[in-house]
């Protein structure tokens, strides 16, 4: 597969991250500077499939919890640069280092108040190529995070789905045993079932994992 | 497995024609990463300028009454139901000129079939249409001039030729579903089988007009048969090179006869890329925002497809499916500009007309 991307402006770093080496800040800033999402997501899919193979993980529950200790975010879409992102990154990154603490890691677009969600692109939303690109840069520096997560109820599960080649091994949102009322197609709701949750992961190509807040495997798909 | 994959991908881009069995170990086998690559390459090399192009334009349904009642359709009403309308002529009149306005430079009028419309309706409301304004109709499909040929017992080339002379422009590829006869008996069985439908684009081609070619997937059909029908476009293509995009979309099921799980996203990248692997002979592939989002279609950029459909001031058919989309046209520019290319408006055949820049817009 790497054949395809030898012309890519990032080869040099795509044969670092083949060969495990950790990126530094100016990586980074290139990262987050090009547009070749291909070669990103090629990227973030080595580092995703060397610490989790195909599991993707997911919850029954009902809110995504803000207090959660194990896991730290970041928000992107606002007015943040480039160099403020990869610097962030980086803090966690080196704070991880330290402490070993974080579990898991998950961007967060910015959605002024009022915007529209999910595929209907009201001013100021974050777009899909800038969610993937965050997803797979996240994944490719913190090399010492096990779990990248994608809050599927802002990225919409069509775009949840795909990120899921993108770096992406663990997905956040409404998840519930089963339907109780009749909402019509779950990609404009805010509740998915967990059936629905394993059928389209399975068809990422992805086994599904049932998780709790620990990370200990509840059941497997 | 993923050598052979890599294989295929890289004939392509030496130039190299694919078969139906690479078409279909692709759709098998191929990872969704490599195949959006090998289509991002093949896009770069048939469009080396970093343009995406869109069409502003009115979809415009005149009737929603149809006989054909396909069991994918959430928009039809039988004849006889009261939500059946037409459109009279003030409204027609009214939609054409709020496109012009906001600076649309296409029509594209679709109906169902509607028993007591015959042709010399159509030939009169596209006189009419001319008589007062100057656009381009890219109308109707090839289910309803096989109606009309049903109808006024004419040949499908008399049929097209008069519609052309009374103001038809160009044809959209409607109507087109999977180009394979099981399929659409399953889930069209009242509608023109496949062949009928290429007659009237070859048809259409041959008197000098463009087509374009649709797919709808994500339903009942296999790999095969979504590669049969790739090809299928791909051959007559070759005779007659009127295709000027192929544009694939999924199935929405809300609300239709037909139900199911509908497609996902990896599903809509993988057949995206695919295709614009398999057509080595036709020169646009549009994502579709209609179907999968803004943020999906904008993705698409980088799977092989090159323009990103319209702005489509009024959608009814896939909306009446419950695919909640609107994409205003400032949205459209800063996707294209946000992917990494320049946003410029085209017109029905693909000509370019103007640059926009997102801060212009605003």
């Amino acid at each position: 597969m790497s054949s395809l991307f030898v012309s890519s402006e990032l080869i040099d770093l795509i044969e670092k991250v083949e060969n495990g080496e950790r990126l530094d800040y100016d990586a980074g800033v290139r990262l987050m500077n090009s547009q070749d999402i291909l070669a990103l997501g090629y990227m973030a899919n080595i580092v995703r499939e060397r610490k989790n193979g195909d599991q993707t993980y997911f919850q029954v529950k009902r809110h995504f919890n803000y207090a959660n200790v194990y896991e730290t975010t970041m928000v992107y879409g606002d007015i943040k640069s480039t160099e403020q992102r990869i610097n962030h990154l980086l803090k966690l990154r080196t704070a991880q280092d330290q402490t070993g603490k974080f579990l898991s890691f998950i961007p967060l677009p910015y959605y002024p108040k009022d915007s529209l969600l999910d595929g209907t692109m009201g001013i100021g939303t974050t777009t899909g190529i800038e969610d993937l690109k965050v997803l797979a840069i996240s994944r490719i520096l913190l090399d010492n995070f096990d779990h990248i997560k994608a809050l599927w109820t802002m990225l919409g599960l069509k775009l949840t789905q795909v990120s899921l080649e993108f770096g992406v091994d663990d997905l956040e949102g409404n998840v519930v045993e089963e339907q109780i009322s009749h909402t019509g197609e779950s990609e404009t709701g805010q509740v998915i079932t967990k059936r629905a949750m394993i059928h389209m992961i399975q068809k990422a190509g992805r086994d599904a994992v049932e998780r709790d807040t620990l990370y200990r495997i509840l059941k497997t798909d | 497995m993923q050598t052979e994959t890599l294989r295929i991908i890289e004939k392509r881009l030496a130039g190299e024609r694919l078969s139906i069995a690479d078409g279909i170990k692709l759709f098998q086998d191929a990872d969704l990463l490599s195949l959006g690559q090998g289509a991002d390459l093949v896009r770069e090399q048939m469009h080396p300028k970093k343009v995406v192009t869109f069409v502003i334009d009115r979809n415009i349904n005149y009737t929603n009454v149809c006989s054909c009642q396909c069991k994918f359709c959430a928009f039809y009403c039988k004849p006889g139901d009261p939500n059946g309308y037409i459109l009279s002529q003030a409204e027609l009149h009214a939609k054409i000129e709020e496109t012009i306005d906001v600076g649309g430079t296409q029509l594209l009028i679709q109906g169902g079939l509607h028993p007591d419309l015959d042709l010399e309706y159509f030939e009169n409301l596209l006189r009419d249409i001319k008589a007062h304004y100057s656009i381009h109709i890219h109308s109707f499909s090839p289910p309803e001039i096989w109606d009309l040929a049903n109808k006024s017992k004419l040949p499908i080339k008399e049929v097209i030729f008069r519609l052309k002379n009374a103001g038809l422009d160009s044809i959209p590829g409607g109507g087109a579903e999977i180009l394979d006869d099981r399929v659409r008996h399953l889930i069209s069985p009242n509608k023109i089988n496949w062949q009928q439908w290429m007659d009237v684009m070859t048809t259409a081609h041959k008197l000098g007009m463009k087509t374009t070619a649709t797919m709808m997937f994500g339903h009942v059909e296999t790999f095969e048969e979504r590669i049969l029908h790739i090809v299928r476009v791909r051959d007559a293509q070759d005779q007659t090179k009127g295709f000027t995009a192929f544009i694939p979309w999924s199935f929405a099921p809300t609300n239709t006869l037909l139900g199911g799980e509908g497609s996902t996203g990896v599903e809509y990248l993988r057949t995206l890329s695919v295709a614009r692997l398999m057509l080595d002979n036709v020169p646009n592939i549009q994502a579709s925002w209609v179907t999968q989002g803004a943020k999906m279609a904008q993705v698409a950029l980088r799977f092989g497809a090159n323009d990103f459909g319209s702005t489509m001031l009024e959608e009814n058919v896939v909306r009446a499916a419950g695919v909640q989309t609107r994409v205003p046209l400032q949205e459209i520019i800063r996707c294209i500009e946000d992917a990494g290319y320049q946003a410029v408006q085209r017109n029905t055949h693909y000509e370019l007309l103007k640059v926009y820049r997102k801060e212009v817009v605003g």
